[in-house]
């Protein structure tokens, strides 16, 4: 590298070049277990198991994220954001997590969405008050 | 979107490997939206296995149940010895894979569902070119064991997965069927049916093939066990008819292996 040169982050060249942010879809599971699991060890199964599986560069292509507001408690229901091709690969981490805590578990995953909004509105049970806006 | 109905034709209960009752898992299939499981276990004698079915019928589900046996042998003529005596009451017939002459057996033999885990404890994926040509032709299905997957990691499991997925290449040459099982020994290890695609998509299939490795392969392979049943009883009772009124066997078929030579002996009884 030359002198003077700026140093550009290849991700964000990818995005520039494409022209467009990446597409995420978003997963979401259901927690089956005996008994209640709390939602950091939830995260905590999911990363490890990504990065077990396909290690932490594979991981770092799915661009996970597990958002905290979304964790419903009573339904055990929570979203997992990764990128549109990598859906597969992120079912297959979610499929082998036999343990959450220290307590087994099975993460199923009920539906995949491409917004968080669908996701809310089918499968957390919230009512998208714009859509009755323009009903009205 | 109209819901697919997802099949999982490999699960153990406490009558052999594993620790869960016939009823739990039942349960555990209904949480996971499955159509149609087969509690596979490795049974002695047939009122074990009597037993399993009488459990069976005592839970009130939506969920199909079919009741199979696991079948080990070490060489095709013990195999075919052992399809003789278990075909008439078990649903479907699973073949323990791992030795070569084993697995070479089983693929040759139409009256087999499925070879299980053909990699298992080997150096190689268990499977070559002939072996997965013949199950090809006779429709014999060739497991991706999920419990394998789930219960190893690091470089065992790296093995593991290099080796289905050899197996899966053979099979997509040739045309064999490919279905993937959860080989569950708890109800812990069962996984729902899009899940356990996720397996077969690890191994080098497209989501399209993956997904038809839980759901139409495994109902086209439960088509071709039930006409094989009613085959084999059919021959069992012309046969035994014939002995009784002293005519003694005619054109009999020793070779329960083949479902073609029995359809030759209906055909020629007919005419």
């Amino acid at each position: 590298m030359m002198r003077g040169d700026v140093m550009v982050n290849p991700a964000k060249q990818n995005i520039e070049q494409s022209g467009s942010e990446p597409r995420f879809r978003y997963l979401v599971f259901e927690v089956m277990s005996k008994k209640e699991v709390a939602l950091p060890d939830v995260v905590q199964a999911i990363w490890q198991s990504s990065n077990q599986l396909f290690g932490e560069a594979g991981t770092a292509e799915f661009q996970l994220w597990i958002p905290a507001n979304l964790y419903d408690k009573s339904k055990r229901r929570g979203l997992v954001r990764c990128t549109h091709d990598n859906v597969e690969k992120v079912r297959s981490v979610i499929a082998s997590i036999k343990e959450v805590g220290s307590e087994p578990a099975i993460l199923k995953v009920v539906g995949v969405t491409g917004t968080i909004r669908a996701a809310k509105r089918k499968y957390f049970g919230v009512v998208d008050l714009r859509a009755y806006e323009h009903r009205k | 979107m109209v819901g697919r109905n997802y099949f999982d034709l490999h699960i153990a209960s406490n009558h052999s490997f594993g620790t869960s009752s016939v009823e739990e898992i039942i349960r555990q299939a209904e949480k996971l939206d499955l159509h149609t499981i087969a509690i596979v276990d490795m049974v002695d004698t047939k009122s074990e296995l009597q037993s399993i079915k009488a459990e069976v019928a005592a839970v009130k589900t939506p969920v199909r149940v079919l009741v199979g046996v696991e079948l080990r042998v070490s060489d095709s003529a013990e195999l075919q010895k052992k399809i003789a005596e278990w075909r008439p009451f078990a649903e479907m017939i699973a073949v323990s894979g791992g030795e070569l002459a084993a697995n070479k057996a089983a693929c040759e033999n139409s009256l087999v569902t499925l070879l299980a885990h053909p990699e298992f404890k080997r150096r190689d994926s268990g499977l070559d070119a002939e072996s997965v040509a013949s199950a090809a032709k006779n429709f014999v299905a060739i497991e991706l064991n999920f419990r394998e997957f789930l219960n190893t990691f690091g470089k065992l499991r790296s093995h593991i997965l290099s080796h289905m997925s050899q197996n899966v290449a053979l099979a997509l040459k040739s045309g064999a069927p490919v279905i993937v099982t959860s080989a569950a020994e708890s109800v812990w290890h069962m996984r729902a049916g899009r899940e356990l695609a996720s397996l077969a998509y690890l191994c080098g299939m497209t989501r399209e093939q993956a997904v038809a490795a839980v759901t139409a392969v495994p109902e086209r392979l439960l088509q071709k066990s039930r006409p094989a049943i009613e085959i084999l009883s059919l021959e069992r009772k012309v046969n035994a008819e014939l002995q009784v009124g002293g005519v003694g066997r005619v054109g009999g078929v020793d070779d329960v292996n083949d479902v073609d030579a029995v359809d030759a002996v209906d055909d020629e009884r007919r005419r």
